[in-house]
C-alpha cells in the first residue's frame, strides 16, 4: 500500500500541488495527464529523487519520505527503459539482487524464473543495445520485479514502442500482472492505454489531481472527461462466435468483427455510431442496432456531440447540425443506433507471443 | 560537372590535411637514424625522456583523482556561479605559457605562503621535479575537466535513478554504473591531458629548466647543436606519443 499525503513539490517550471493519492496492494494504477502535467515529477518524487517541499509518502505504513531511494525499495521503469548499456541483460536483472547481497546461485534461480514468465530466457547473454523495443521493456519489467519491491513505478512505459506493437504490449503488461500481482503505478498521456491497464485511474492537469477513479467515473466526471479522448470505451467480456465476436457489456450484447475472447475493452468512434429516427427500420447493414434515450447535445465546433443511453451503456456520437435538424435529436428523445461490426474495434486481454 | 557543399569542403579540406601531413612525415623522413642513436638514445635523452613521460604521468593520475569528483559535482549539481567556475577552470588553456609558468612560480615558490608550507613537507617547485608536475597538471587541468564533464553529463540520469531504486547507495551507483558509463571519457581525458603535459615546454622553461625534462632538452639542443639534434632528440618522443595514442585510443573508438 503507498499512500501520498498532502504533497507538494515546487521545481519553478513544473509543481505539484497538494497531491493525495494511494494505491492498495496489488492494484494497477494510471496516472493520466497531458504533457507537462507533472507525471514525471511526480513518480521520481516518490521514488525519492525529488524531495517535497511538503507533504509525507507512506509505503505499508512507514513513512519513508525522509529516506532515500534506495531505502524505499519502488522500483523504477522510466521511458526508455534505462537499461544499463554496459551491462548484459542477466546483469541488468541481477544488479537489485546482488545490492541486496544474494548468492550466485539463488541469483541464477530468480533471473530464471522471472525470465521465463517475461518470456525472456533466450535474451539473458545479450547487450540491451542489440534488443528490440519490446525485448527492452520486457528486460526493465524483469529487472524491476525480481526484487520483489513494494510497488514498480513506471513512467510511460510504452511510449517508446512502435505503434503497431503498443496493443501486444499492453495485453502483455496486463496479463504478467495478473499472473504476479504487484503494486503498480503507471504514468502515461494514452487514454486508451489508461482505460485498458487502470483498475484505477488519476488524472493530473496543471500540477493537481483532478480526479482519481474507475474509467467509467472518469468519462462521466464533466472536468475529466476531455482528458479521456472521444472514443466509447466499454469494458465487457468477448465470446468467439463462427466468424464473429459477441462481447456482453452491461447486458446487452454487442457484435464485433475482431477476434477476441475473455475480458476486453471495446472502441468506438463517435463518428461510427449512426442515429436513425425510432420506428422504421433504417436501411443498413451495421450489425449491431440497439434502442437508446439521447441524453444530451453539445455542441463541440464543427460538429455536435450527442450523449446516449442505451440500457445502461453510455455512448456518444456526432452530428453535423443538418442531421441533427433533419433527426430532430433532443434531450429526452428515443432514437435508434447502429454499429458495424467493424467499426467496434477490441483491445484483447490475453497477448500473443 | 556541380559542385556540391560536401566536395567543395572535402577538397578545401585536403589542403589542411596536407598541411599537417607534411611535416610529420618529413620529420620521420629526414631525421637521421644515426642521429637518433647519437642523440636521441644517448643517457641525457633517455633519463630527460623518464622525467617527461613519468611527470606527465603524475600530473594525470592527480588530475583523475582531484578531476573525477570535481567533474561530477559540476555535472549534477547547479548552482549560482557555476558559469563562472568553470570559465576559470577552462582559463589556462588562454594563459600563454610563458604566463603560466610566472603564475606558478610566484604562487608555489617556496618563500611564497602556499610553497613555504609544501617545502616543510619536502615538496619544493623551483628546479624540482614536481615544479614539472606542478606545470603539467596546471596546463591539462581544462582538457581533463572538459572532458570528464561531457562524460558524466552523457550519462542518461535514469541510469542512476534505476540503480539507486533497486538498491544501490549512491556510491556504488557512481562506482558500478557512473564511472564504467564514462570510461571512454576518462580514458580520452587522460590520454589528451597526458598528451598536453609532455608537450608543455614554456612553462617549464620558467619553473623547472633542471632537472631536464624531453622537451627542455630537445629546445636546449636545437639553440646549442642545431635542427639535425633536436630532430634526432625529439623521434623516440614523437615514435612513443604516437604509439601511446594509438594503443589507448583505439579499441574506444565508436563504443560506449
Amino acid at each position: 500500500m503507498i499512500e501520498v499525503r498532502r504533497l507538494s513539490v515546487n521545481l519553478g517550471d513544473f509543481s505539484l500541488e497538494d497531491i493525495d493519492l494511494s494505491v492498495g496492494d496489488g492494484e494497477y494504477l494510471v496516472i493520466i495527464g497531458p504533457t507537462g502535467a507533472g507525471k514525471t515529477l511526480l513518480l521520481q518524487t516518490i521514488l525519492g529523487f525529488i524531495e517535497p517541499e511538503e507533504g509525507k509518502i507512506i509505503v505499508d505504513g512507514r513513512d519513508v519520505t525522509k529516506l532515500p531511494p534506495e531505502m524505499r525499495n519502488l522500483s523504477y521503469v522510466p521511458q526508455e527503459y534505462a537499461l544499463f548499456p554496459h551491462m548484459s541483460v542477466f546483469d541488468n536483472i541481477a544488479f537489485g539482487l546482488k545490492v541486496r547481497g544474494k548468492s550466485s546461485s539463488e541469483v541464477r534461480e530468480r533471473i530464471r524464473e522471472i525470465s521465463e514468465i517475461l518470456r525472456i530466457s533466450h535474451l539473458l547473454e545479450r547487450r540491451p543495445i542489440t534488443l528490440s523495443g519490446g525485448e527492452r521493456q520486457r528486460v526493465a519489467l524483469a529487472r524491476a520485479l525480481v526484487i520483489e519491491p513494494k510497488a514498480v513505478l513506471m513512467d510511460e512505459p510504452l511510449s517508446a514502442i512502435h505503434r503497431s506493437l503498443r496493443e501486444e504490449l499492453q495485453a502483455f503488461l496486463k496479463e504478467i500482472h495478473s499472473k504476479l500481482g504487484f503494486t503498480a503505478i503507471h504514468v502515461t498521456h494514452d487514454h486508451l492505454e489508461a482505460s485498458y491497464l487502470g483498475d484505477r485511474i488519476a488524472l493530473i492537469v496543471g500540477g493537481r489531481i483532478i480526479k482519481v477513479g474507475s474509467l467509467e467515473e472518469l468519462r462521466d466526471d464533466p472536468g475529466a472527461s476531455e482528458f479521456m479522448g472521444p472514443e466509447n470505451i466499454l469494458r465487457g467480456s468477448a465470446e468467439r462466435r463462427e466468424n464473429f465476436t459477441v462481447i456482453r457489456v452491461n447486458g446487452i450484447d454487442l457484435i464485433s468483427a475482431y477476434e477476441s475472447e475473455g475480458d476486453v475493452l471495446v472502441i468506438v468512434r463517435p463518428e461510427d455510431i449512426f442515429i436513425h429516427p425510432l420506428g422504421e427500420l433504417p436501411k443498413t447493414s451495421a450489425r449491431n442496432l440497439l434502442e437508446a434515450e439521447v441524453i444530451a447535445v453539445k455542441y463541440r465546433p464543427p460538429v455536435y456531440e450527442v450523449s446516449l443511453e442505451a440500457s445502461g451503456v453510455k455512448l456518444r456520437s456526432f452530428l453535423t447540425k443538418q442531421a441533427l435538424e433533419e433527426l430532430d435529436v433532443r434531450e429526452g428523445r428515443r432514437v435508434l443506433i447502429s454499429m458495424k461490426a467493424s467499426a467496434l474495434k477490441i483491445l484483447p486481454y490475453m497477448g500473443r507471443f | 560537372m556541380r559542385l556540391n557543399l560536401l566536395k567543395t569542403f572535402g577538397i578545401f579540406g585536403a589542403f589542411l590535411i596536407i598541411f599537417l601531413l607534411i611535416p610529420i612525415i618529413s620529420f620521420i623522413i629526414w631525421t637521421d637514424p644515426k642521429d637518433v642513436a647519437r642523440y636521441g638514445l644517448d643517457d641525457t635523452a633517455l633519463e630527460a625522456l623518464m622525467i617527461g613521460v613519468s611527470a606527465s604521468l603524475l600530473s594525470t593520475s592527480l588530475l583523475l583523482i582531484s578531476g573525477i569528483p570535481l567533474s561530477y559535482f559540476l555535472s549534477r549539481r547547479e548552482f549560482r556561479g557555476k558559469g563562472l567556475l568553470k570559465a576559470i577552470i577552462d582559463l589556462p588553456l588562454v594563459i600563454p605559457h610563458g604566463v603560466a609558468g610566472i603564475m606558478l612560480l610566484m604562487a608555489y615558490n617556496s618563500r611564497a605562503p602556499v610553497g613555504l608550507l609544501l617545502s616543510k613537507a619536502g615538496i619544493t617547485i623551483e628546479d624540482s621535479f614536481y615544479g614539472i608536475v606542478a606545470v603539467m597538471a596546471f596546463v591539462s587541468a581544462p582538457i581533463m575537466i572538459g572532458s570528464l564533464i561531457e562524460g558524466f553529463n552523457s550519462i542518461d540520469l535514469n541510469l542512476e535513478y534505476v540503480a539507486r531504486s533497486l538498491g544501490a547507495s549512491e556510491w556504488r551507483t557512481f562506482i558500478e554504473v557512473t564511472l564504467p558509463l564514462s570510461l571512454r571519457f576518462i580514458i580520452t581525458g587522460s590520454l589528451l591531458s597526458w598528451g598536453r603535459g609532455i608537450s608543455e615546454v614554456g612553462a617549464i622553461l620558467i619553473v623547472a629548466y633542471y632537472p631536464k625534462s624531453i622537451n627542455v632538452l630537445i629546445m636546449d639542443r636545437f639553440w646549442t647543436h642545431g635542427l639535425r639534434a633536436a630532430s634526432a632528440t625529439a623521434l623516440p618522443l614523437f615514435l612513443m606519443s604516437v604509439a601511446i595514442f594509438i594503443i589507448v585510443r583505439y579499441p574506444w573508438r565508436g563504443r560506449r
